[in-house]
C-alpha cells in the first residue's frame, strides 16, 4: 500500500516533460506501481493536449504574425519526413542488473539506459552513483543491507527518496515499495532498514537552489537562463 | 504577410477544427497501416503549426521549436504503428510523442548527453496502455464497449469530465480542481455530454 505520493506541482511538471531526468524517472517508476497518481498524469495529458489542440493560430490579435514560423518551411519539413518510408520499432531492452552491496539488483525500465557506477559502501550500506550530469542534483540507487541504518543527516536541498524494494522506517513512520518521499530543506531523520531495501535517491545542493522548491519545479529556468 | 507565396503564411489558416470534428484517429491508422501520405500531411498540417506554437512558447527559443516540430512529426510519422485506437485518443498520443521530444531536448540543452531518454521514463507504447486499464474495467459488455466507443468520439473537454466521472470516479469538485475550471464548466460540459450520449444511444434504438 503506497501511502506517499508525488506532490501535484511535479505530476503536473512531469506530464509536460519537464522535469530533469532524475526526477522524472523516480515519478515514471511511483507511476508505474500506483494507480491514483497514474490516473493524474493521464488527465493532465489530457487537458495539455486540449491546449495543444486549442493553441490559437489564427487570432489577428494573438501575435502570431508577430512570432510568424520565422524560417520554418512546413513544405520541405513535410517532404523530408515522408521521403523516408522507414519504422522504428520498439525493442525490448536486455535486463540490466547491477552489483548492490549484497544483491543483484534489477534495474526498471525508467533507469536501463542510465550509465550507473560501480557501488561503493561502508558496513550494510551501499551507494551506486547514476551519472546524469545535472549539474547540483545527485542521483543514486542506494542498497541498506538488513539491520542498515544511514547515520542522521540533514538536507540542505531537498532530496526524494523512493523506495524501490523492502522498507524502512525512519523518525516519521515506516515506508514500502513505491513510496516517494520528498524532504524539504534541514529536516533531520535517521532511515533505519531492519529486513533491507533498494532506494532510488535524489538529492540537491541548496547552494544552486537558492530558492528551494519553486526553483526545481520550475526547471525550464534552470535550464535555459 | 507576404502574400504571393503559397507556402508558410497558408499554415496557419488551413486547418481548423477539434479532435470532435476531424478524424486524428482514421489519418494515424492509415500512416501506420498504408504509410499514406496525404493522411500524414492532414496530421502534419493541423499539429505542425501547434506544436511550433506550444514548443516556441515552452522553450522560447525558435530555432529548438523548429527541431522539436520535425523531431516530433517524423516521430509520429516513424511511430504511427505504436498507437492504438482502443488505449486513447489520437491527439493525446500526438500529445504524448511532442512532451518526450521536449523532454529529451531539454536533457540535451542542459546535459550535452545525446542519450534519448524518453522512451524508457515515458515509454508511448505502455502511456497509451495505462489508459486500457480504466477502459476494460468500464468497457466489460459489448453495449459498455460501444459507449465507451461513443465517448472517444465527443470532443476532449467534454471526454475528460465523462471519463473523470465514470471511469476514475471523481466528484465533480475533485474533478475542477484537477482540470483547473470552474466548478459550473464541469457541470455543463458533463450535461452537454450525457445529452450528447443519450441522442446517439436513442437514435441507434430507433
Amino acid at each position: 500500500m503506497i501511502k506517499h505520493h508525488v506532490p501535484n506541482d511535479m505530476l503536473a511538471q512531469f506530464a509536460q516533460g519537464l522535469l530533469p531526468a532524475s526526477l522524472a524517472a523516480a515519478v515514471s517508476i511511483h507511476t508505474d506501481m500506483c494507480t491514483q497518481c497514474r490516473q493524474q498524469v493521464i488527465a493532465l495529458q489530457q487537458a495539455q493536449t486540449e491546449q495543444l489542440c486549442n493553441f490559437e493560430l489564427a487570432a489577428p490579435d494573438s501575435g502570431i504574425d508577430d512570432i510568424g514560423f520565422g524560417d520554418v518551411d512546413f513544405d520541405q519539413m513535410l517532404n523530408k519526413i515522408t521521403a523516408d518510408e522507414s519504422r522504428d520499432y520498439v525493442q525490448d531492452k536486455p535486463e540490466v542488473k547491477v552489483q548492490l552491496g549484497d544483491i543483484d539488483f534489477k534495474l526498471p525500465k525508467a533507469l536501463q539506459s542510465m550509465a550507473v557506477n560501480k557501488a561503493v559502501g561502508f558496513g550494510k550500506i551501499t551507494r551506486a552513483k547514476i551519472e546524469l550530469e545535472e549539474g547540483a542534483i545527485h542521483t543514486h540507487l542506494l542498497r541498506m543491507g538488513a539491520g542498515g541504518e544511514v547515520p542522521e543527516h540533514t538536507h540542505q536541498g531537498f532530496e526524494v527518496t523512493l523506495l524501490l524494494q523492502g522498507t524502512f522506517a525512519d523518525e516519521m513512520g515506516e515506508y514500502g515499495p513505491g513510496d516517494f518521499i520528498m524532504l524539504d530543506a534541514e529536516y533531520t531523520h535517521t532511515p533505519v532498514s531492519s529486513q533491507g531495501c533498494v532506494c532510488l535517491t535524489v538529492v540537491s545542493d541548496a547552494l544552486t537552489f537558492t530558492s528551494g522548491l519553486s526553483r526545481l519545479l520550475n526547471p525550464i529556468g534552470k535550464f535555459l537562463y | 504577410m507576404t502574400g504571393d507565396s503559397p507556402g508558410n503564411n497558408e499554415w496557419h489558416k488551413t486547418v481548423d477544427g477539434t479532435s470532435a470534428t476531424l478524424p486524428f484517429a482514421q489519418w494515424l491508422e492509415a500512416v501506420a497501416f498504408s504509410r499514406d501520405k496525404q493522411a500524414f500531411a492532414n496530421l502534419f498540417k493541423y499539429f505542425a503549426p501547434r506544436i511550433y506554437g506550444i514548443a516556441r512558447g515552452k522553450l522560447n527559443n525558435e530555432a529548438l521549436a523548429k527541431e522539436v516540430v520535425q523531431d516530433c512529426m517524423s516521430n509520429v510519422w516513424r511511430k504511427a504503428h505504436l498507437f492504438h485506437q482502443e488505449k486513447g485518443s489520437a491527439s493525446t498520443w500526438i500529445y504524448t510523442v511532442m512532451r518526450n521530444v521536449i523532454f529529451d531536448t531539454l536533457r540535451k540543452i542542459k546535459t550535452n548527453s545525446k542519450c534519448i531518454l524518453s522512451e524508457d521514463i515515458y515509454p508511448l507504447y505502455e502511456a497509451v496502455e495505462v489508459v486500457e486499464d480504466v477502459h476494460e474495467t468500464v468497457a466489460q459488455s459489448i453495449n459498455e464497449k460501444r459507449l465507451a466507443d461513443m465517448v472517444e468520439q465527443l470532443p476532449v473537454a467534454q471526454q475528460q469530465v465523462v471519463k473523470g466521472v465514470y471511469y476514475q470516479e471523481l466528484t465533480h469538485e475533485q474533478l475542477a480542481e484537477q482540470l483547473n475550471i470552474p466548478l459550473g464548466t464541469v457541470k455543463s460540459r458533463l450535461r452537454l455530454a450525457l445529452s450528447k450520449l443519450k441522442a446517439q444511444i436513442g437514435d441507434d434504438h430507433d
